[in-house]
């Protein structure tokens, strides 16, 4: 599924199950790579939609300023 | 012996009788007969002849006055003539030699007379009367010669009045052989101005001769045509002509014409403000009367008007008052409030990225701890079979078995001498 068509929510659902399993002692190790390259693509993504929002907010809330 | 006897033409007088048209040599041949038979007798008549080179010549002299020679029976006339017998038949007879002119302005009398009733049986001299005369016909139609005292007459009298008439002129010949042509045209052109008031046709006095070239019928049947009324002022005011039977009005001069005119707007005006005076005197006590009543009303108005006035201003006041007392302050409240939600939305929104970012790095430290990478570059090394599964357990492999080890810059191959349990 395309990161751009997932919500923050969803995204961050899977971060947290992947955190959970990388973090159990008997995560096996053959999927340990794997889910790290993961879960650093998700945070890679998930900042990049929070950087967004800011940009975001921050543009509508002074469109709000100029306005009056 | 009648040659003998009237060596020399004598004046004779009579009524014409029986007066034929020229023949193909240009003679003509008629009666003059007594006026005045006594006790009811037969008239008298004489024979007479006019061939064609007298009557050439009398009609070039006739003409030279600008009058019209013709021979009609009823015409009264005086001839010139030498008494003569005609030898085929012995007959008596008047040879013509001149025409007095002058005389024969009676007999253009009895033509008119025969014209206008010819003309009135037909109901052309009644058809102009029947239009409707204006009230105020201050555009106008003149009818006249140019540069003739006549037509200055007409016009000073007009500009003496003060009112603004508007004259249309139509210039015509008032005498000689041209006149019935000439005034025809220029009544018809006439018909060419828009909303013409009425027509004038005015000439100064003349002899009966001068004014005989009116009585044409012709132009009695385009008075008769004409949409709008004709006033005849033609010569003085005993002279008649064919016009002043077929026009509206006729008037006795060219003065008079125009005065017919500055009456007739005079008139109007005068009845105008007869109403006007009229109607102010019959309006006059009601006014007094309305007029009372609008003062009483204002009066009242304004003292009523008064206190709700004083009333309403203090409301104003009051109002004016609270809304910059209460009202700004609010507005100026709900600014700040705003102003802090924004602010607080903007901070929130910051504090809740950031809360997301710290997440994001406590989540990306601790799968960070566990890549196995970072455990290699400690020294760890991890141990894969040949098919590159990882071996956990000593009795995964036995002697001589091949044991891949991965390390944190590559791989080693390596072989088992001997399996030692812990």
């Amino acid at each position: 599924m395309k990161a751009k068509n997932r919500s923050y929510a969803e995204m961050m659902d899977e971060l947290t199950r992947l955190v959970d399993e990388v973090g159990r002692e008997d995560c096996p190790v053959d999927g340990l790579e794997s889910r790290v390259a993961r879960a650093a693509e998700l945070i890679g993504l998930l900042r990049e939609k929070l950087k967004a929002t800011e940009t975001a907010v921050k543009n509508v809330l002074s469109g709000l300023d100029s306005a009056e | 012996m009648l040659s003998m006897a009237f060596p020399e033409p004598v004046w004779v007088r009579g009524v014409v009788a029986l007066a034929k048209k020229g023949s193909p040599a240009g003679h003509q041949y008629f009666q003059i007969t007594d006026p005045c038979p006594e006790g009811g007798q037969t008239p008298a008549a004489a024979d007479c002849a006019l061939f064609a080179g007298e009557r050439m010549r009398i009609s070039r002299e006739v003409g030279r006055l600008g009058l019209l020679f013709t021979i009609e029976d009823g015409m009264e006339a005086r001839f010139q003539v030498s008494p003569s017998i005609y030898e085929r038949n012995g007959r008596f007879s008047y040879i013509v030699r001149g025409f007095d002119p002058e005389y024969t302005g009676s007999a253009s009398a009895i033509h008119l007379k025969r014209l206008v009733e010819k003309l009135g049986r037909e109901g052309i001299l009644g058809e102009n009367g029947t239009l409707p005369f204006p009230r105020v016909p201050l555009k106008v139609g003149l009818v006249t010669a140019e540069n003739s005292a006549a037509a200055e007459d007409f016009l000073q009298t007009l500009r003496e009045s003060g009112y603004p008439f508007e004259v249309y002129t139509s210039w015509a010949p008032m005498q000689g052989v041209e006149t019935a042509a000439g005034v025809n045209a220029a009544l018809v052109r006439l018909i060419t101005v828009a909303g013409l008031d009425v027509a004038v046709i005015t000439r100064g006095g003349g002899s009966t001769t001068d004014l005989a070239w009116f009585n044409d019928e012709s132009i009695a049947r385009t008075i008769a045509q004409l949409p709008f009324p004709v006033i005849s002022g033609i010569g003085h005011e005993t002279d008649m002509t064919l016009p002043d039977f077929a026009s509206h009005t006729r008037a006795k001069t060219p003065t008079h014409a125009a005065m017919l005119l500055v009456d007739s707007v005079a008139g109007f005006i005068d009845a105008i403000e007869d109403c006007a005076v009229s109607l102010g005197r019959a309006a006059s006590p009601r006014l007094t009367l309305e007029r009372l009543k609008l003062s009483q009303l204002t009066s009242t108005l304004a003292k009523k008007a008064e206190r709700p006035s004083v009333h309403f201003i203090g409301i104003i006041s009051r109002a004016t008052a609270m809304i910059q007392g209460r009202v700004l302050p609010r507005v100026s409240g709900h600014h700040r409030t705003l102003d802090h939600l924004q602010s607080r939305i903007l901070n929130l929104v910051s504090a809740g990225l950031s809360a997301r970012l710290s997440s994001l790095d406590r989540m990306e430290a601790a799968v960070s701890r566990r890549d196995p990478a970072k455990m290699l570059a400690l020294g760890w090394s991890l141990a894969l079979d040949s098919t590159g599964r990882t071996i956990s357990s000593v009795s995964s492999v036995k002697p001589r078995d091949t044991v891949h080890l991965k390390l944190s810059d590559g791989k080693l191959k390596t072989r088992v001498e001997r399996v030692e349990s812990t």
